[in-house]
């Protein structure tokens, strides 16, 4: 090698760097190019799978029809923290929607995106003929930032044959009826090994509203976590950890089969009430097509809120920044139309977050969804709390739900100190952003 | 008392400046990489220690307010503690298994070549895709260990469900991935002295005397590198946990907080929370805590036998 002669090693860096070259070549992506008279838009999504398949034939039909723009969709499909990184890099994606709902507030708090009021505001989009709890939480500080084009709605779901096996005829209208339906269902082994459960309820930000809580006071900026209300909630949670036994729990929960197949906890008769989405509905005609299965509101407790459901979602954004920020609206605009909405919610089976579309009877001959679609039009449809700490929150909530049902400490504490530690870090936020 | 007077330092030639010109040209990629991709974001992240940085605006200076911080933050003295147990007594336990496996392919059996090679693939498979098969050994009813546990009549484990048993799987799950430091360990051992063996044998010694007096402190010097090594592997432990852990929304860590470990808090900090400025902090008390460990041992590590100093 050290002997190599100077013909011999150009020749050798010549073939290294030209394999080197075409090793960069990309393999995919050489059909559907753009045009240079395009706008090149790209834009970032949440979804994957078949939903990712669905919104692509939208997508291409949006390129089809407007010969001025080229929508590039890529999938970021569980990386979200890659379009933060990319706005603070300066090299946002055009269009997003890996945004959840629940972080818009925080992202945009931080000058993130760009508003769309303006936009809105000229081309009429002013919350008529959405769901007004979502098109409120889309707005924060005067500005809007952002459109869903799709909803969900919670509730549970349970199989009438199996309520029928311990007497019970209807849905539990309260959380007492719950309870015995529940504690009925239950079978455990001589050893104390769980064999089958009613409910385990879990997600402390749904049963603590279904109790009556409140989590955020926006008016005064407050964290109540720890309210009443919310501790009698997650005592509740608990409940069925402790009487059944946390390790029995955790083992039980540990053989659940992968949610997205025929062995789905539910659909094996595992688990008897769960806690779904109306999305679940294409689950159970894809993988159980011979369950019987009906949904139902949260039960409250007496003082709770009867027909409460939360929602979160992806949000349609513009990152701060972009080049072409009227191509990035127009699409938007686009995929909110009444039409485009509808056929994207109804091959994924979630809900248009418009009435119109949402009302079509594809949606609401189906009993199940019109509940799902009565909850979140309902007045106790609750978006997360808009504060620029909700990621903060939520992981903070968790780990008190889990330490709480695992017995490490008490509710009452685990959620004094949640308050405590997030009121904190939201001070030291709202000062820093100047709110 | 005279003068010292020091040699002039002689002028290079022509010649000598080509010639170390054209070595520093040729250096130069790497060096510029190495600044533009390591110590300029080194530096970096020291400056944003010290300021609050939520990477979408200007970071703010305001001293050392994340490091006064760090030390209230209760999830951090989780991350801390967890990462500590690993170390403390995850990483003993993978050292003597893996002395314990090189000091087995070390003897003279048919199919060496293949055992060999069994332990030490799972070290080149990719740490994720290993991971996620793990996932479905770890699994409470159709995973292969809850399987053979229930063959003995013992209960299945929630082995990422109770927060009692996250780190034990974990710890039993690294086992898998010694191959590397076996490896280590195997080439060590070929130099152990076959005569101070059999004149060891000839003295009446039995296999575990040997071992003990003789092999091992042979390898002493493989067995502090390794220790090294792994040690600072250790402190940043994430990989493994974080596919365990992680779910859509970006929460990770197992049942309350069991394996969430101190790389995990700071990405998540970093990237989730929107606090580039604390997890930086975090970084440096890390490289910090990493420093004095090392210190530590080398300080201690009187009995590494360099057998090549004593001959």
């Amino acid at each position: 090698m050290l002997n190599m002669k100077r013909r011999d090693f150009l020749r050798l860096s010549a073939a290294g760097g030209a394999a080197a070259a075409l090793g960069g070549l990309p393999l995919s992506g050489l059909a559907a190019r753009p045009t240079k008279q395009q706008a090149f838009l790209n834009y970032w999504t949440g979804w994957s799978g078949f939903e990712f398949d669905v919104l692509q034939g939208l997508v291409d039909q949006f390129n089809a029809e407007h010969p001025d723009i080229f929508i590039n969709m890529t999938t970021v499909f569980g990386q979200y923290d890659k379009v933060l990184t990319a706005i603070a890099g300066g090299n946002p994606p055009d269009i997003v929607s890996a945004v959840w709902l629940r972080q818009l507030v925080g992202i945009a708090a931080r000058d993130a995106l760009t508003p769309l009021t303006e936009f809105a505001a000229r081309d009429g989009i002013d919350g008529t003929g959405y769901f007004p709890q979502l098109w409120s939480n889309w707005q924060w500080n005067g500005e809007l930032w952002g459109l869903m084009v799709t909803s969900n709605s919670n509730l549970l779901a349970y199989s009438p044959a199996v309520f029928a096996e311990v007497g019970a005829t209807e849905a539990p209208k309260t959380l007492a009826e719950l309870d015995e339906i529940s504690m009925a269902l239950e079978k455990v082994d001589s050893d104390g090994n769980i064999e089958r459960v009613g409910i385990l309820p879990a997600g402390l930000r749904w049963w603590g509203l279904v109790f009556g809580g409140t989590f955020y006071d926006e008016a005064n900026q407050k964290i109540t976590a720890n309210d009443p209300k919310i501790v009698a909630a997650l005592e509740w949670m608990a409940g069925y950890w402790s009487r059944l036994g946390p390790e029995k729990v955790a083992a039980f929960q540990s053989g659940f089969g992968d949610y997205l197949s025929t062995q789905n906890s539910f659909f094996v008769g595992k688990e008897n009430i769960t806690q779904v989405g109306e999305w679940f509905i294409q689950f159970q005609k894809q993988f159980a097509p011979d369950l019987e299965m009906n949904m139902m509101a949260a039960p409250p407790p007496e003082g709770g809120r009867a027909n409460c459901t939360t929602f979160d979602g992806s949000v349609f954004a513009i990152p701060a920044g972009v080049q072409n920020p009227e191509a990035s609206w127009t699409f938007i605009k686009w995929l909110s139309e009444d039409e485009h909405m509808g056929e994207f919610c109804y091959n994924i089976q979630n809900i248009p977050p418009k009435v119109a579309p949402a009302s079509e009877e594809r949606f609401v001959g189906d009993p199940r969804f019109q509940l799902a679609l009565d909850l979140l039009n309902g007045e106790n449809a609750f978006g997360p709390d808009k504060m620029p700490v909700n990621d903060f929150y939520g992981t903070r909530l968790t780990e008190a739900e889990t330490a709480v049902k695992a017995g490490q400490i008490s509710a009452q504490e685990a959620l004094d100190r949640v308050t405590q530690e997030v009121q904190e870090e939201l001070d030291k936020t709202l000062e820093r952003l100047g709110i | 008392m005279t003068a010292i007077s020091l040699p002039r330092r002689a002028r290079m030639t022509v010649s000598q400046w080509r010639s170390l010109r054209n070595g520093l040209l040729f250096v130069s990629p790497a060096i510029i990489g190495l600044a533009i991709f390591t110590i300029w974001p080194i530096a970096q992240s020291l400056y944003y220690s010290f300021t609050d940085y939520n990477i979408l605006q200007p970071p703010y200076w305001f001293g050392l307010e994340n490091y006064e911080d760090l030390l209230k933050d209760r999830v951090f003295g989780i991350a801390l503690s967890n990462t500590l147990i690993m170390v403390l007594i995850g990483l003993p336990i993978h050292l003597i298994f893996d002395i314990l496996m090189a000091l087995l392919l070390n003897s003279k059996v048919r199919g060496l070549p293949l055992y060999r090679t069994i332990f030490y693939i799972p070290s080149i498979t990719p740490v994720v895709a290993s991971a996620i098969v793990w996932l479905w050994l770890f699994n409470g009813q159709y995973g292969i260990l809850n399987v053979i546990l229930r063959w003995f009549g013992i209960a299945p484990i929630g082995w990422l469900t109770d927060p009692n048993w996250t780190k034990p799987a974990l710890i039993f799950m690294g086992l898998w991935f010694g191959g590397n430091t076996i490896l280590v360990y195997l080439a060590g051992l070929q130099d152990v002295p076959e005569e101070m063996l059999e004149a060891a044998e000839l003295d009446g010694a039995n296999a575990l005397q040997k071992t003990w007096k003789i092999t091992l402190p042979m390898i002493s010097p493989i067995i502090f590198y390794t220790m090294i090594i792994n040690i600072i592997g250790y402190f940043q432990y994430f990989s493994e946990a974080w596919v365990l852990t992680a779910n859509r929304e970006g929460a990770a860590g197992g049942p309350a907080n069991s394996i969430l470990f101190y790389s995990m808090y700071l990405y998540q900090t970093a990237f989730q929370q929107f606090k580039m400025g604390y997890a930086s902090a975090m970084a440096w008390i890390l490289f910090l805590i990493v420093l004095v460990a090392t210190v530590i041992l080398f300080r201690t590590s009187g009995w590494v036998y360099y057998h090549a100093e004593n001959t």
